[in-house]
């Protein structure tokens, strides 16, 4: 809201010094376990200080699993390649996927301490199709030459489930949002039955690929995602709730999360 | 708790016992009034020298004094008009009507400050301060609009979390703990333009008045203070006007006769024209305010008068055409003043408050409208009874009826891709009797006890959900829901809350004075910002709040100077509030339907020193104040179960306010302020997340503190045409905020830091960067009265 003020007020900012209290640094554990082959994999990297500069730290020196309800072990191994993009990814091996309805539990073991998480895989329904159309105020005027074109999501969404949704949005192949801290997240309770096109987020340029991949998450989920934006977004203005710390799965306090969740996907190329 | 019945009953006895002995005594009684206008004035003294006895008009400007048979001689006398003296042979009931002349001030407009020359010492009231609204409107403004609650601010005991909010926090209260009133209606949010200025037309306004402590009895329902603010009836002598022409908004105020001496109107309007500056460049987000207030009264005759009060404010945001929101405030007031005999006065009232608010989205795939009300409705009787000069008691009662509507989402196009919401609403019946007696023992003790007994119902029809965990709001497991039929009490909450106040006059000029109050708030902001939104919605005590309830106590000495014409009080105080309410961490706080598993209840305490020093007459008018206290919070759940400084704990507050008249035709003003920086949450390092989101770590609630806060605004108000015997006069104001561009901290907020076209860099490094919002703004006002 301060950013309201800030509209029609012409507030300025300027950069000022913190000096923040130094914490040890923690590890941050991201996993994400998929129906979708080649999708699934857990991430540890660690906490910096705030005016750290640089890579951030990452370790592959954990013992990471994933086990399924029925007892069924994988051993995700750390990401040995060239790619320093990748270092710190541990993967499974070829041909894993989950499944819908099904529980998988995470350890991590790491220093000397397991952290562990577990979540059942919450089910999504296709994408019925995707469209694309020109959006004609946006087209006198694009941000950026050519982008004026919106792609629209319909898809239907089941009336007797409590469902949560995740979105992703790519433009050939690399994700993008509209903004630098968004996170696409909706709970059902505000949704129709019919999704009558959404319009993605931003704008395409004809001839451009449109990829949406829409995650079925659990209420845990969509709960850190919502924590995780709400930080993200704090301006840290007097209507600002106070700034705090997401809500994870993990046993033990790491900022990230273990996400089991079924994914649809659907693209489309931009054209008339 | 103890049955507080019987109390009230041996009460009610002991005053007709009062009467019994009080019967071969004679009363004088009537209304004080300003000579030129006819407006009623409050607080006037009514003293006879020779037995050193007194009284003054209450705050419906009527006094009552009884007496045996017997030749007196009154001074009436307050601050601003001449003093009057009446003799009057008192061997039956009197009754006079008292017409004050202003004294022959070099400013030309009514001074109406709703004291007795040395009331700062010989009055009971603690920790409560009176504005002078004359002043308010000489002292610099932000962009030239006066506005009381900018002024409230710099009060001792009262802190601002920065500028540009009209919110205020008393002796370690939170903003929502202070009730509002306008003519006895509430306000739920007094903000225009998310608090740039508030609701507050300077035009209407008569008198306010902030009770800090010693809070009496006839007020309750909030924690920490009562800001009392009444409009004026309207000249019932002759017809006259004013109107201004701002830099952000203009004013126009009509007042007169209905019928001369008996029956006024007063009727002002103000409104912002930023949006009408915008559409002319273009521009198609608007945004306005505006403020209506209107008033009738009539006095049928001595016994019997009637007031209609009502006020309307508005604020509306319209971006593209596209979004929009808007808030307002409406009230309603009736009131009946009634003399049942010349000792007994009553004031019946009926009051309506409405507070909404609505934002909208007209795009057509995902258009909706999202509103949200509260309105309420009450019955109050008070009664004045003047029982000698030594025993003055008021009692009454109140009755509310609450209606919360927290929200509802409608979406007018079938094809929409989201749907209908809705809360349901709410209700509550909030009741009250009270009472409060003052004696005078000997001629330095004065001592006011009394005690409001609050009864609250929280009532259906309603459905609460019951939870396995009600403080879990991850895996929410609902276990049950209670039903509850229209008018059935879901919870109901009674409290004694006991006031009193002692004044002990240690020489003619000093004071000391001691108070108490338990004050009981059931009616719950829901909103876990620094600074309410008018989005903020409210939530009754019930089936998952309690009722909030704080215990202060302070202490002062008092003293005045020179003839009275310096003021000075030095007060400490300590208070503790219990059942404060808060939130859980990452709260979910709209449209959630298990709302209750967010509350977290938790304790604030608050202590602290204030000074004051202050000069009400002469041509060097204004205050000094200094603030020292400290506030702590503990909320189950939040900073690891540690206190941690409230978010509105600044250790230091100073405030320098002034306004000096050089003559006939030119004043200024001037304030200064200063305040410690306040407490806010900084990162205690960063993270990354999910591929490349730069995310902050937290780790203790409100470790850090803003810079400073200080700075200066000067005025110059020119009355050019003042010699000249116009009935029309002009009026230049000249503001100055912020003199010398103080760049004052805002807010904190943290970014990745961004290249010169605005790309974030990859590897995620953050900066921090402080706003502020007004650097030095000139700014013109004319004003005209007529």
């Amino acid at each position: 809201m301060a950013l309201i003020l800030v509209v029609i007020f012409t507030a300025c900012d300027i950069p000022i010094e913190l000096d923040p209290e130094q914490t040890e640094s923690i590890p941050v554990i991201e996993g994400l376990v998929t129906n979708t082959e080649g999708k699934s994999y857990v991430r540890i990297t660690e906490t910096v200080g705030f005016y750290f500069e640089g890579n951030i730290p990452y370790r592959d020196d954990a013992l990471v699993s994933v086990t399924d309800d029925s007892g069924n072990v994988t051993l995700f191994q750390p990401y040995t390649g060239s790619m320093t993009d990748s270092l710190g990814y541990f993967l499974p091996p070829d041909g894993f996927k989950g499944e819908t309805g099904r529980n998988y539990t995470l350890q991590v073991l790491l220093d000397g301490e397991t952290f562990t998480a577990s979540e059942t895989m919450a089910p999504v329904s296709p994408i019925d199709s995707l469209a694309t159309s020109i959006d004609v105020a946006e087209s006198f005027d694009p941000e950026e030459e050519d982008r004026f074109w919106e792609v629209l999501l319909y898809a239907r969404e089941p009336e007797l489930t409590k469902d949560f949704y995740l979105f992703k949005f790519y433009r050939n192949d690399t994700l993008e949002r509209a903004f630098e801290n968004d996170i696409y997240i909706v709970d059902d309770l505000f949704l129709a039955v019919n999704i009558n096109g959404i319009p993605v987020p931003f704008y395409f340029v004809e001839g451009d690929t449109a990829v949406v991949e829409m995650y079925g998450i659990s209420n845990k989920a969509f709960v850190y995602f919502s924590d995780l934006q709400i930080a993200l977004a704090n301006d840290g203005g007097l209507f600002s709730p106070p700034p705090a710390n997401p809500r994870t799965n993990f046993d033990r306090y790491t900022p990230g999360y273990f996400l089991v969740a079924s994914v649809a996907t659907d693209s489309i190329i931009i054209q008339e | 708790m103890r049955n507080p019945v019987p109390r009230l009953l041996f009460l009610i006895i002991s005053l007709f016992s009062l009467e019994l002995s009080a019967q071969e005594k004679y009363t004088l009684s009537g209304y004080v009034r300003d000579e030129t206008n006819g407006e009623e004035l409050l607080g006037v003294t009514v003293y006879n020298d020779s037995l050193r006895i007194g009284t003054s008009t209450n705050l419906y400007g009527f006094y009552s004094i009884t007496l045996p048979p017997g030749s007196y001689t009154f001074s009436f006398q307050y601050i601003g008009y001449a003093d009057q003296f009446v003799t009057v042979q008192l061997d039956e009931n009197l009754s006079m009507n008292i017409k004050l002349a202003e004294e022959a001030l070099q400013m030309q407009e009514v001074v109406i400050t709703d004291r007795a020359v040395d009331a700062n010492v010989t009055d009971i009231r603690i920790s409560s301060n009176e504005l002078n609204i004359e002043q308010v409107k000489s002292l610099p403004a932000l962009f030239g609009e006066p506005d009381i609650i900018k002024t409230i601010q710099m009060l001792p005991g009262v802190i601002s979390a920065g500028e540009g909010t009209s919110s205020f926090f008393v002796r370690g209260g939170s903003a929502d703990q202070n009730l509002i009133l306008i003519d006895e209606a509430p306000i739920y949010d007094p903000s225009h333009l998310f608090g740039l200025f508030s609701v507050f037309n300077a035009d209407v306004i008569k008198d306010s008045e902030l009770y800090k402590g010693g809070i009496p009895s006839r007020y309750g329902g909030r924690l920490s203070s009562i800001l009392d603010v009444r409009t004026k009836d309207g000249n019932n002598q002759g017809f006259g006007g004013a109107a201004g022409i701002g830099s952000i908004a203009s004013r126009l105020m009509v007042e007169g006769p209905i019928v001369k001496d008996k029956g006024s109107f007063i009727f002002s309007g103000r409104r912002s024209y930023v949006d009408l500056f915008l559409k002319a460049a273009g521009e198609e987000n608007t945004v306005s305010f505006y403020d209506v207030n209107a008033k009738l009264n009539w006095r049928a005759n001595n016994k019997n008068r009637f007031f209609a009060a009502f006020y309307a404010g508005r604020d509306l945001f319209n971006f593209d055409d596209i979004f929009g929101f808007n808030w307002g405030n409406r009230t309603a007031t009736f009131r009946w003043n009634h003399l049942f005999n010349d000792r007994l006065f009553s004031n019946t009232t009926l009051i309506a408050s409405n507070f909404d608010y609505a934002l909208g989205l007209s795009d057509p795939t995902q258009a909706f409208d999202w509103t949200s009300d509260i309105v309420e409705y009450t019955f109050k009787q008070d009664m004045s009874y003047f029982v000698d000069p030594q025993n003055f008691i008021e009692f009454g009662l109140q009755s509310t009826y609450r209606n919360f509507a927290p929200g509802t989402i409608e979406i007018d196009d079938p094809e929409s891709s989201f749907r209908e919401f809705r809360q349901d609403n709410i209700f509550a019946l909030d009741n009250a009797i009270y009472f409060d007696v003052q004696h005078n023992i000997g001629s330095r003790l004065l001592i006011k006890w009394g005690s409001r007994l609050s009864y609250f119902v929280n009532i259906g029809e309603a459905t609460v959900f019951t939870y396995e965990d009600p403080q879990e709001n991850v895996n929410i497991v609902r276990t049950g829901t209670l039903e509850f039929d229209k008018w059935e009490p879901i919870e109901d909450f009674l409290n004694l809350e006991p006031r009193f106040s002692m004044r002990y006059m240690l020489t003619d000029k000093s004071s000391i004075k001691v108070a108490y109050n338990r004050m009981v708030q059931n009616t719950h902001l829901i909103a876990s910002g620094t600074v309410p939104l008018p989005f903020n919605t409210w939530q009754p005590s019930g089936y998952y709040l309690d009722p909030q309830k704080s215990d202060l106590i302070a202490g002062g000495y008092f003293r005045n100077a020179f003839d009275n014409q310096l003021e000075m009080s030095a007060e400490a105080y300590y208070k503790i509030m219990n059942n404060v309410t808060d939130f859980a961490d990452n709260a979910t706080l709209f449209f959630n339907e298990d709302l209750p598993v967010e509350f977290r209840q938790g304790t604030s305490w608050s202590y602290g020193l204030e000074l004051m020093v202050q000069k009400q007459k002469g041509d060097f008018t204004g205050f000094v104040s200094y603030t020292w206290s400290k506030t702590m919070r503990e909320v189950p759940g939040i900073n690891f179960d540690d206190p941690f400084p409230a978010n509105y704990d600044r250790r230091h507050s100073f405030n320098f306010v002034s306004t000096y008249e050089l003559n006939k035709k030119w004043t200024f003003g001037m304030n200064f302020n200063y305040g410690s920086g306040r407490p806010v949450t900084i990162p205690a390092g960063r993270y990354e997340i999910e591929g490349n989101y730069s995310a902050n770590l937290y780790t203790r609630r409100n470790g850090y503190r803003l810079p400073a806060y200080h700075r200066m605004d000067l005025s110059a108000t020119f009355r050019p045409g003042v010699d000249r015997e116009k009935r029309i006069q002009g009026q230049w104001s000249f503001s100055i905020y912020n003199v010398y561009n103080r760049k004052n901290p805002f807010s904190i907020f943290t970014q990745v830091i961004e290249d010169d076209e605005g790309n974030p860099n990859p590897e995620g490094n953050k900066e921090a960067r402080m706003i502020y919002i007004f650097p030095i703004l000139p700014s013109i006002t004319y004003n005209l009265t007529f």
